[in-house]
């Protein structure tokens, strides 16, 4: 019984608690590194961050820049080798791994749905394990298809049923079902067609805005973390080279995050050019 | 041929069901002993090279061979609880097969099991922690039903398996449907022998279509299915322990070796129990070591063993006192040793003897085993399988000097072939063979009389010593069968064309018994 009420109170735990010193502080990563074994060098090397309560922070970098890694030290499905992980103020170490993640909605890359259980069940999934009642776990599948924008009749379809989209629509109602404060995705829009990736990311944007969410979000597209974030953090080999709002994109000297904007800015450029008739080379 | 067919169908419900009663049994036990090794196996690689280097070790021990380890190993065991907490249990039959199988069951399931768990996409079991599962969450909502397929599939093997396994079972006495196979083998029944192996292969298909319907059930998320595969195994199970339920116990359990004689005179004393009104079950097939370990150990009640064998086999007895005197001695240290009583002779004698072809020992003058010495190193000599590592071959071997040109050893009807077409001279034949008399062999005079005699005797179970019953319904029996009888009703069984049903044999030698007691 008391634990079930505790899993009930653990995210507002883990909002309440920030001192008033602290009091727009959310995560903090304080000189975290982790080595994995037989790698030429550390995945993530002493990096430090702190991020506010209610922000869209984008990591973005290459493949091997350490950005999902960096991400997964958050909710413990990595444990750092260095280095203190705290939400809150309180260290994740100190929060049992399994309550932590119910406390922390988590999108994978590529889904990550179970491919044995339906919709329904997977997106009830971290309600069942806190002990909702069922009656509570329905009601609040139903709410989130409508957020997600599916038809409720999905509700008994299996994971291999839907399309990549609507996978994805179901992985994040998953995330959000048991309303947590923190939301952290993996690439969660990476496999898509753009326009259905463009719907998607802007409707999960206005979610992160009505429920006043925190998110993570790692992606290697400049564009879209352009798009979405309050905050771009980037990576490369373990580290963070370049930390800025996205008005401030165009004054970044750092050399590859500058070759990183040229991309989308060349694009556009050429896009507008061939539609207008003047193509330029 | 009809004959056959109808004595086969009279007996199936018997094997049936007692066959399906211990494949399922050890089924079961292996699944219940298997799934949490699974899981141990799966999130420990140490644990897991090691359980199933061991499960792969049993199933390279040959079944017939692990069914015989079982039996003096829980003898020994039984003794053992019987003399720390006064409790014993049945060391023939249903345990010691049940758990051979069970170990040959393992296999296949724990490897798929493990197979199946260590399969799931670690991206799922990923999010599996990512939603916050602890690990017996992981386990039981995800990695059990997402290696079910897989693990079905290997349970599917092992009952395949099991039900063809289980018909080695009839060797230390647990009847099944290898009781056709066994006794068709050594009589050369092969209605028989198909009518058990056509058995079990319908058996075995109706199990694995059964479970196949679960394993797609399981697949398709499709619970009729799922509920039909299982109502069919719960059907057959309950059909098969309906007979069980139902029936009063045995009064008397007979026992048999494993050879035409045998299989004759235990139907002759059961019709001679039956026609008293008692109800009577046949384990047959029987090793010679197991038989009378089991007689002494009360498991049966009564069989017929020979004289010679128990004198050198079970009293160790490497001295050969005069016929009388070996039996009166027999007899007084059977009761002192194992409580077991001699109830008496049949009548006859079953020893082993040499026998070669008639126009052969004529030619070469052949009487006596003197004669075959001087002539063994142009000879061959044929024997049974036990035969060449028997003491009585040892004390011929050494009496007579003997010393052939070449030793080779064939099962009893192949070795009466090989001396029909001359592929061997010399045979170690039993003396109340019938093939003796039909093939025309002549048996070789053993002047010295090195070789211990065989007369058949009837023995008794320790607790049915001063059953008045038994005594009486069996008392027509001493010394009322001839050899030459016995010999012609051998051969009703041992032969090619017009092949007898043991029922019939046995009929066939009490309606001599009431002549010659007439």
């Amino acid at each position: 019984m008391f634990r079930q009420i505790l899993l009930h109170q653990l995210p507002n735990i883990l909002l309440s608690l920030s001192s008033p010193r602290l009091r727009n502080l959310l995560i903090e990563l304080e000189h975290v590194k982790k080595s994995y074994p037989n790698a030429i060098r550390p995945a993530i090397d002493d990096v430090s961050l702190i991020v506010a309560k209610q922000s869209f922070v984008a990591l973005l970098g290459a493949s091997g820049s350490g950005k999902t890694t960096v991400l997964k030290t958050i909710n413990r499905l990595i444990h750092p080798d260095q280095g203190e992980i705290r939400i809150n103020g309180i260290s994740v170490d100190a929060i049992d791994a399994s309550l932590l993640r119910t406390g922390v909605g988590y999108v994978f890359q590529g889904s990550g749905l179970f491919p044995h259980l339906s919709v329904a069940e997977n997106i009830g999934i971290t309600p069942r394990l806190l002990g909702w009642l069922p009656t509570k776990i329905a009601a609040r599948t139903s709410e989130l298809l409508k957020m997600v924008a599916l038809p409720l009749d999905f509700a008994g379809r299996l994971p291999n049923q839907l399309s990549g989209g609507q996978q994805q629509r179901v992985a994040i109602a998953r995330a959000l079902a048991a309303t947590p404060p923190i939301v952290l995705m993996d690439e969660p829009f990476g496999a898509l067609d753009p326009i259905t990736r463009d719907a998607l990311s802007s409707e999960y944007r206005k979610l992160h805005l009505q429920l006043q969410l925190t998110t993570m979000m790692v992606t290697h597209d400049m564009q879209e973390a352009l798009l979405l974030a309050d905050r771009i953090i980037v990576m490369q080999s373990g580290k963070v080279i370049a930390d800025f709002l996205p008005d401030q994109a165009l004054s970044q000297t750092h050399p590859d995050v500058v070759a990183m904007m040229a991309v989308p800015l060349q694009q556009a450029k050429k896009v507008q050019a061939i539609l207008t008739g003047k193509r330029y080379e | 041929m009809n004959d056959q067919i109808l004595a086969a169908w009279k007996v199936l419900p018997l094997y049936l069901t007692q066959h399906i009663l211990l494949s399922a049994a050890a089924m079961l036990l292996a699944l219940v002993i298997s799934l949490p090794l699974i899981v141990i196996c799966a999130k420990n690689p140490r644990w897991s090279r090691f359980l199933l280097g061991c499960a792969s070790v049993i199933q390279t021990i040959p079944g017939l061979a692990l069914l015989a380890l079982f039996y003096p190993l829980l003898l020994g065991l039984s003794h053992l609880t019987e003399s720390l907490f006064s409790i014993t249990f049945a060391a023939l039959g249903f345990l010691p097969s049940l758990l051979a199988l069970t170990l040959y069951a393992l296999l296949p399931i724990l490897r798929n099991g493990v197979a199946g768990i260590l399969g799931v996409d670690p991206l799922v079991t990923e999010a599996a922690d990512g939603v916050g599962m602890t690990a017996r969450q992981k386990l039981l909502l995800i990695e059990i039903p997402l290696a079910a397929p897989i693990l079905m599939a290997g349970i599917r093997t092992a009952t395949v398996w099991t039900i063809g396994t289980t018909t080695l079972a009839t060797s230390v006495g647990q009847v099944s449907l290898g009781n056709y196979i066994f006794t068709g083998l050594q009589t050369e029944n092969w209605i028989f022998v198909l009518f058990g192996c056509l058995a079990a292969t319908v058996l075995a298909l109706m199990a694995d279509f059964a479970l196949n319907l679960i394993e797609s059930g399981l697949a398709l998320r499709q619970r009729p299915k799922i509920l039909w595969g299982m109502g069919i195994l719960f059907t057959g199970v309950l059909l098969a322990l309906v007979p069980l339920l139902n029936s009063a116990k045995n009064n008397y359990v007979v026992g048999a070796k494993n050879f035409s004689e045998q299989f004759i005179l235990a139907q002759t004393i059961d019709n001679r129990l039956s026609s008293m009104g008692t109800r009577i079950e046949q384990r047959t097939n029987l090793g010679s070591a197991v038989a009378f370990r089991a007689l002494a150990n009360n498991e049966i009640d009564v069989y017929v063993d020979y004289s010679g064998t128990l004198w050198s086999n079970v009293l160790g007895r490497t001295d050969q006192p005069p016929r009388e005197q070996l039996l009166k001695e027999l007899e007084l240290e059977l009761k002192k040793k194992y409580g077991v009583i001699l109830l008496g002779g049949l009548g006859f004698e079953n020893a082993y003897v040499l026998a070669m072809q008639e126009a052969q020992a004529q030619e070469n003058q052949i009487t006596s085993m003197i004669d075959l010495a001087r002539m063994a190193p142009n000879f061959s000599l044929g024997s049974d399988l036990e035969f060449l590592h028997r003491p009585e071959w040892l004390a011929l071997k050494s009496s007579y000097q003997f010393f052939f040109k070449s030793e080779q050893s064939f099962t009893p009807t192949l070795m009466y072939r090989a001396i029909k077409g001359s592929e061997i001279d010399v045979i170690s034949a039993f003396s109340s063979d019938g093939r003796i008399k039909a093939q025309n062999l002549r048996i070789l005079s053993d002047p010295h009389g090195a070789a211990p005699t065989y007369d058949a005797v009837i023995l008794i179970a320790p607790k049915r010593a001063k059953d008045a019953l038994l005594r009486q319904a069996l008392a027509p029996l001493i010394d009322a069968i001839p050899v030459h009888q016995m010999q012609e009703a051998n051969y009703l069984i041992d032969r090619d064309i017009d092949k007898m049903t043991i029922q019939q044999a046995a009929q066939f030698l009490e309606n001599s018994i009431g002549k010659s007691v007439k």
